[in-house]
């Protein structure tokens, strides 16, 4: 089981998802009956099941970054992007996210998991650019 | 011995067992749901709670130690396991749910959370069993025994917290996946979000249709549990009641699979001779369990050429019965509708396979399992114990002693056996041994100079073991009977919801009592299947007998 964990883990990396075809031929590989394969992929956060648009923007919502105005951030991207919460449009996703730890810096944002500190407006109409 | 104390009183028990066995050996009622006596206990429905020296403990997967103080029921832990039943019932609507003994006390909770209902498609793909997901409360038995017993792994839990359900990979249909349809799952499942694809309608829809000829064959394991189904002790033999009943229900001709089964005995049993004389293809396994058959074109489609290539009981007699018995009767089998009864999901799936139309027709038109049998009954107000015995129709209705006790573990392999020995005359088995009822069984057997190895195999998880074996080369077997069900078709996942290891054991005696009080015992001696081989079919293996009463298999491997 633990090396189930390695291969899911080295297949979302290569594809930025599970596809479906490579986790078939992973259960012929290991043995491990596709349903068990399904089941762990499904558990965990960590794995997408389906292609995700190129740019994936997490936004930490919890007490600090919210207190540091993390919900004028949000607010602000769906309002420059055009999109709404966890309803992506062709390029980007937006999320919220839970603590990541790194209070003393926030609010924070993530975008393709890379992760920027003391956001502001400015900055992040900066990196927004991009994702338009 | 040890002791505890229960509500007060003394109690002796055995080391070992758990706080809920001791109960329940007691007189004790506690409820439960996810706990099944055959499943290993998991402690998620949280009914079964009790205090242990003051804290509350799940008593199904609690071992019971020397000097506890346990109080099954107070105000405390009724309001417990009312809060879990709430929490269990919160996501479907329970005017849906089929009602079980299980679950009769969890009714009165109605969902906590309306607008949580989920709304999943139905999935009814396949011709076997049903799976409404929406009336699923997360017991886990399904997947117990799919993972656990069966070793299939085609359900399994996906995703978590709220959201867990026991799923299909990426929730394809099932017959995408790895399913057998043996229905064990339905057996287990309290609410009826699994459960068999009913056929009930057609057969009904016939019956009142004036042009059809109906007959029902009903198998073999059926007459020593569908009693149950109408309150009747397990293991209680009903062969005569049922027969009145279905003739009650409308049906032309009631007749028996016990049939089918001796001339699946009759035909396997010249197979596997000639086999042993070629040397060829061994060792042979037998070809009666649907679901062992979808299990093999599944998993080990290399294997495949070892499965002896006789159809069913229930397929051969189809053949035959739109055949034979069509001319011997003057009916255009167009029109005849064959139903039959049977005690399993799988055989659903048997009758719709495209190369089971030897006949020119549809062999077998539709199965009822016994659940569905029980519950047409009822619909229509036959209440089977009160009714007077009749005996079975003939041609078709005679039949052997080996017929009744293929419905057991280890019946199919005494039967061929008892051909084997009128056709060999010298052989030496221990008669005794096939009896049992366990999960593998080795019998040695003496045939003329040689000494041959019989394996008796139920449960698929059983079989796998064995397969990977042969796969590997090291399987010492010369010939393998498998049942995928627990204790062979008796514990069949059409058969009633009560079904536990116990049960069956009963069912298992009831029908070797119906063996023994049969004065025909050998399929060989059955005297309508000597005239179906001299009118119809010739000699067993023969030209015309391969194109009625043998099949091919595929491979289904994805």
């Amino acid at each position: 089981m633990k090396r189930l964990l390695m291969e899911l883990h080295a297949l979302q990396d290569k594809y930025g998802f599970l596809p479906k075809k490579r986790l078939e031929k992973l259960s012929k590989k290991t043995n491990i009956p596709l349903a068990i394969i399904y089941s762990t992929a499904t558990f965990y956060s960590g794995f997408e099941l389906e292609k995700q648009p190129k740019y994936v923007i997490g936004v930490v919502t919890c007490p600090s970054c919210i207190a540091n105005g993390a919900l004028e951030l949000i607010e602000y991207i769906e309002k420059t992007l055009n999109l709404e919460i966890n309803n992506p449009n062709k390029k980007c996703l937006l999320l919220k996210l839970q603590c990541i730890g790194r209070c003393y810096d926030a609010p924070v944002i993530t975008i393709n998991k890379k992760i920027y500190t003391k956001m502001n407006k400015e900055k992040l109409s900066d990196l927004l650019k991009k994702c338009r | 011995m040890p002791e505890i104390k229960i509500n007060g009183k003394k109690i002796k028990f055995e080391e070992g067992k758990t706080i809920l066995d001791v109960c329940r050996k007691n007189n004790i009622k506690i409820p439960t749901l996810c706990y099944h006596p055959d499943l290993k206990a998991e402690g998620k429905c949280r009914q079964c709670i009790v205090e242990v020296n003051g804290k509350i403990m799940t008593s199904c997967n609690t071992q019971a130690k020397e000097g506890m103080n346990i109080i099954t029921e107070n105000e405390k832990i009724k309001k417990y396991r009312k809060i879990n039943a709430a929490l269990l019932m919160s996501r479907v609507k329970t005017k849906d749910i089929l009602e079980t003994e299980d679950i009769e006390e969890l009714m009165e909770h109605d969902g906590l959370f309306e607008n949580k209902l989920r709304n999943l498609p139905i999935d009814n793909k396949n011709p076997a069993i049903e799976r409404n997901i929406n009336l699923c409360i997360n017991c886990g038995k399904c997947i117990r025994k799919c993972h656990d017993v069966q070793s299939v792994d085609a359900i399994y839990p996906a995703f978590k917290g709220i959201e867990t359900i026991a799923a299909t990979p990426f929730l394809c249909p099932l017959d995408q996946t790895v399913c057998t349809y043996c229905g064990q799952c339905s057996l287990v499942c309290p609410t009826g979000a699994i459960r068999e694809k009913s056929s009930i309608r057609d057969v009904e829809k016939a019956l009142k249709d004036e042009g059809k000829h109906v007959i029902i064959q009903t198998a073999p394991s059926m007459r020593a549990s569908l009693g149950e189904e109408f309150g009747l002790k397990p293991g209680s033999l009903i062969t005569g009641k049922m027969v009145t009943a279905l003739k009650k229900l409308g049906f032309n001709r009631v007749f028996d699979t016990d049939f089918g089964a001796d001339m699946t005995t009759y035909e396997e049993a010249h197979e596997l001779m000639e086999r042993i004389e070629k040397n060829k293809n061994l060792p042979m396994t037998t070809s009666c369990c649907p679901a062992w058959i979808v299990f093999m074109e599944k998993n080990y489609p290399e294997l495949l050429n070892h499965i002896s290539t006789c159809k069913s009981p229930q397929q051969m007699f189809g053949a035959i019965a739109k055949t034979y018995y069509a001319k011997l009767h003057n009916i255009d089998p167009k029109n005849i509708v064959v139903v039959s009864a049977m005690p399993c999901t799988a055989k659903k799936f048997e009758c719709e396979r495209r190369e089971m139309r030897s006949s020119g027709f549809k062999d077998v038109d539709y199965v009822l399992t016994t659940r569905e049998l029980g519950r047409m009954l009822k619909q229509n107000n036959i209440n089977l114990p009160s009714l007077n015995d009749s005996e079975f129709d003939k041609p078709l209705g005679i039949s052997s002693g080996s017929g009744a006790i293929f419905g057991t573990t280890g019946g199919v392999t005494q039967a061929v056996l008892r051909v084997i020995e009128w056709k060999m005359k010298s052989m030496d088995v221990e008669w005794e041994e096939l009896k049992k009822v366990e999960g593998i069984r080795q019998i040695k057997l003496k045939l003329g100079d040689k000494e041959l190895l019989l394996g008796i195999i139920y449960g698929l998880g059983n079989a796998r073991k064995v397969m990977e074996d042969l796969k590997k080369g090291k399987c010492r077997y010369d010939f393998i009977e498998v049942m995928a069900c627990p204790g062979g078709c008796i514990g069949g996942g059409g058969q009633p919801k009560s079904t536990d290891m116990d049960i069956v054991k009963k069912r298992s005696l009831a029908l070797y009592r119906q063996d023994e009080k049969l004065e025909m015992r050998k399929a060989h001696e059955n005297p309508v299947l000597k005239e179906v081989y001299d009118n119809f079919l010739g000699e067993p293996l023969s030209k015309k007998a391969h194109k009625y009463l043998h099949t091919r298999y595929f491979n289904r491997k994805k």
